[in-house]
């Protein structure tokens, strides 16, 4: 029915929640996207774009969905000039692509090393993914300058440019980070590149309580230590402080030397670097909170399985095994002045919730915003905040 | 409508008599606006009021800050009522432990980081004005800066808004923390004004560095210079600040504020880097070696505060110094990826000896972002046309190399009508129909970003927005 257009039979990757498309297209470029979508949008088809599958679990369970939109044939280089600190690349393009090809030049973009290879760029945009780097390296709104995409009317569009001083028009790149593939799909983007530090070097600390390993971060953070991410998690009756410095090899040095005396002044205990077991539960609540407030939140959430949380930032995120302690933790979560965002659970217990929560302020300009943009509701139907 | 707005805001804060509205009809360029009235209100209450009633009888709104923009987004396009947030000036909450502050839209930029020195926090936004623009009017044009070279611009320091909306709303936009939805705050940014008036900001606070160095690089020729900020750039070493400043601009500079700068320089670079000590002095060494290289025949380096102050004084006052050598000058905005830096410099002095005028050039070289200054004389005949031909001759240059119109100035109404040479008329439908979202109001700030058919004023007045009358407020 699409003519030439790759069109194939689902399997598991291209599930949405338990959710099944009835076909996959998988467009090689951006025409091929812009004839999908504008059949589509004519037929009223949903379509939901598909990278990695590494964060499709993120969202409220679609309304619909007709379409896996394929996004891996939509990959490779555009343009890449390090002495520009710049590089413009496909959608379709997996971070472990990414990542090879700017280090050949000793460069990086500054998405979040923790985040998976296999996620393409466009998906990562799209869910707005950030993680404990995010202290130094700052999130894809930082760091995106420009990107095109495909409209719900298969329109091919620009949002920025390729320079990192922009302010001509609306910015829309802040618009589609994070849309969660509901007001556009997302082709190319253009990001500023940074050098890859000279050295890293992670280390951690054990406290007795979540306050002074929160402390120790805050001040090594504060004092310009070249933290590049900070983790503080729980472990077994202790409080662990994961740090990864990076930079010279001088400032690397000056700031392993500072931080472990501020850590040792807060009581904390030197250990070996060891991975945190984050991504294995089935259920992963986020819980955002202002920094001051985030040891007592961390000390009141002993019934979840694994709590991890970023302490400049105030992210917390809790893994469950026992998706009944979910309201638990969102009581905890209201109690403390704490947001609550279910990350991914199982498809069943999202019927009948907003897995983001209680609509933000601002909402009836996102529902104006959603229904300029996809008036027939063709894209990710439902599956964004208050189920847009 | 004035009587109504009386009624809301109190007569007092209501202007209509014409010598009053005069000091309202424009900002840092002359372009003649004249508005209806002028409001001045206190509190977001009494802003949505005012919206209200100009919608009740059908007058455009356009918001004013401190009236300090380099394109023309304070200038009323079409008469109606200007509202002007400097009444709101408190700054409302400082929470130094979460690096945050809530702040009025009429607060100076500099007093935010005055406020909250003494928690060893500072907001980084620093454009040029800052002693006098207000952070309304930051949010409004996503400034920029010196140190948005590093730090990002306005948008990337700003969690959340209270706007008031086209339609009269007053709507809550992302937080203080955890904000879920589209990221609504990130596209009032930057938006000029024609999306909603910004009535409370929630900006992001940095850390101070330990340490600061600010180096001088000096050459003989600016082509040196610019390849010497091309080669800065691409070695990573990552400065918070690298400023470009002409020969043409340091004589000014000189006679008007004696700060110390070299007088037989073809062009110097300000460079600024901050962090740890023991990075300061790695990236000030290789920021001096990779001058040296590129034949800078003097280095100096400033650590002591006041030596560093010195510095820029003369490159924050560069505008002002101006007004010495020539009654009028057209301030460009052009932004180009770096590596092109050196041949679009070279264009512009090309293009402006061609042409017959001087041109001054002092900006943030560190991102590409350029700002040739044109200097002229008006009330010389003809001379205006050809400024602006000339001008729009260096934007050319500047879209041709891969770049951008505008770097921080925004697009106002002075080039709206280039939006199309950077956007294709789907890429323009896409952006109407965030405006749609907002509110239909086509009353509200009319005449800004988007080419319209509409006139504002005569032909060419639409250009004359950015030639400026020089003088000791002046800053680009």
């Amino acid at each position: 029915m699409l003519g030439e257009l790759a069109v194939s039979v689902p399997n598991e990757r291209h599930m949405v929640d338990g959710v099944p498309p009835q076909g996959v297209a998988a467009p090689a470029d951006y025409d091929e996207t812009r004839r999908l979508m504008e059949y589509a949008n004519h037929r009223g088809l949903a379509v939901i774009p598909i990278g990695g599958g590494q964060h499709t679990g993120v969202g409220n369970l679609p309304e619909r969905y007709d379409i896996a939109l394929e996004t891996r044939r939509i990959s490779g280089i555009v343009e890449f000039e390090p002495a520009d600190l710049t590089i413009t690349v496909r959608a379709g393009m997996t971070l472990g692509e990414l990542r090879k090809v700017t280090s050949e030049a000793r460069m990086m973009v500054p998405f979040d090393p923790a985040i998976a290879d296999r996620a393409t760029v466009g998906g990562v945009l799209a869910a707005n993914i950030s993680g404990p780097a995010r202290v130094h390296l700052g999130q894809p709104r930082d760091f995106t300058i420009g990107m095109r995409v495909v409209t719900a009317d298969g329109r091919l569009s620009r949002a920025g440019g390729r320079v990192v001083k922009n302010v001509a028009g609306y910015d829309l790149c802040k618009l589609y980070i994070g849309s969660l593939g509901t007001l556009a799909v997302i082709v190319e983007a253009t990001f500023k590149t940074v050098p890859i530090p000279a050295k890293r070097l992670a280390l951690a600390f054990e406290f007795s309580a979540p306050g002074d390993a929160c402390s120790a971060a805050d001040k090594a953070t504060r004092s310009g230590l070249k933290v590049e991410s900070a983790l503080v998690s729980r472990s077994e009756e202790n409080w662990t402080l994961a740090v990864e410095l990076a930079g010279t090899p001088q400032a690397v040095a000056r700031s392993e030397f500072d931080i472990v005396a501020t850590a040792s002044a807060a009581g904390g205990k030197q250990s070996p670097p060891r991975p945190i077991p984050g991504e294995k539960y089935p259920t992963m609540v986020r819980l955002d909170v202002l920094p001051p407030r985030l040891p007592a939140l961390l000390t009141d959430l002993s019934i979840a399985a694994h709590v991890e949380a970023q302490p400049w930032d105030g992210v917390c995120r809790v893994g469950l095994d026992d998706p009944g302690t979910m309201e638990g933790i969102r009581k905890i979560a209201a109690a403390r002045g704490a947001t609550y965002v279910i990350e991914r659970c199982l498809p069943e217990l999202k019927r009948n919730i907003d897995v983001f929560g209680p609509q933000p302020g601002g909402f009836s300009l996102m529902q104006a915003i959603k229904r300029e943009f996809d008036p027939n509701g063709i894209l990710s139907p439902g599956r964004f905040v208050g189920r847009l | 409508m004035i009587a109504d707005l009386q009624k809301d805001l109190g007569k007092q804060w209501v202007l209509h008599a014409p010598e009053d509205l005069m000091v309202y009809e424009y900002d840092a360029t002359i372009e003649r606006g004249l508005p209806e009235a002028v409001a001045l209100p206190a509190t977001t209450e009494e802003v949505a009021a005012a919206v209200r009633i100009a919608n009740r009888y059908g007058a455009a709104v356009t918001a004013r800050g401190s009236g300090t923009g380099l394109s023309g987004g304070a200038v009323p396009c079409d008469g109606g009522i200007v509202i002007v947030t400097t009444r709101m000036n408190r700054i409302l909450e400082i929470d130094p432990l979460s690096r945050l502050a809530v702040v009025q839209p009429g607060v100076i930029n500099q007093h935010i980081s005055q406020a909250v020195a003494k928690h060893n926090l500072y907001f980084a936004p620093d454009p040029s004005s800052q002693r006098a623009c207000s952070i309304g009017g930051n949010v409004a044009e996503n400034a920029g800066g010196p140190h948005c070279l590093r730090f990002g611009s306005t948008v990337n320091h700003v969690l959340g808004l209270e706007i008031v909306t086209p339609d009269g709303e007053i709507v809550d936009l992302g937080g203080k923390s955890g904000t879920t939805g589209y990221d609504l705050t990130g596209i009032v940014v930057g938006s000029e004004g024609t999306l909603g008036i910004v009535t409370k900001v929630i900006v992001r606070l940095l850390p101070k560095s330990e340490s600061i160095v600010t180096l001088l690089a000096i050459f003989d020729e600016v082509r040196q210079a610019s390849q010497a900020v091309s080669a800065i750039v691409a070695a990573g070493v990552m400065p918070v600040a690298l400023e470009m400043i002409d020969k043409y601009t340091m004589d000014a500079i000189e006679a008007a504020l004696h700060t110390g700068y070299p007088p037989d320089a073809g062009a110097v670079l300000l460079i600024e880097v901050e962090g740890l000590a023991e990075e300061t002095d790695e990236q000030a060494g290789a920021a001096r070696s990779i001058c040296e290289g590129q034949g800078a025949r003097e280095v100096q380096v400033a650590v002591a505060a006041e030596d560093r102050e010195r510095l820029w004084i003369g490159r924050k006052g560069a505008l002002g110094a101006l007004g010495r050598l020539a009654p009028s000058y057209y301030i460009l905005d052009g932004v180009v990826p770096r590596t092109k830096l050196p041949d679009v410099l070279d264009g512009v002095y090309a293009s402006c000896e061609r042409y017959g005028f001087p041109v001054a050039n002092v900006f943030h070289a560190g991102d590409g972002n350029l700002h040739p200054n044109v200097l002229f004389d008006e009330r010389v005949p003809g001379v205006t046309e050809q400024v602006l031909e000339l001008g729009e001759e260096i934007m050319r240059l500047c879209v041709d190399a891969g770049g951008s119109i505008t770097g921080e100035h925004g697009v106002g109404y002075e080039k709206r009508d280039y939006m199309s040479w950077i956007f294709s008329e789907d890429d323009l439908e896409v952006m109407s129909r965030l405006k749609r979202a907002f509110g239909t109001n086509e009353r509200f700030n009319p005449g800004k970003v988007f080419p319209t058919s509409r006139g504002c004023g005569e032909v060419t007045s639409r250009m004359r927005a950015a030639i400026a009358k020089v003088g000791p407020g002046a800053y680009v």
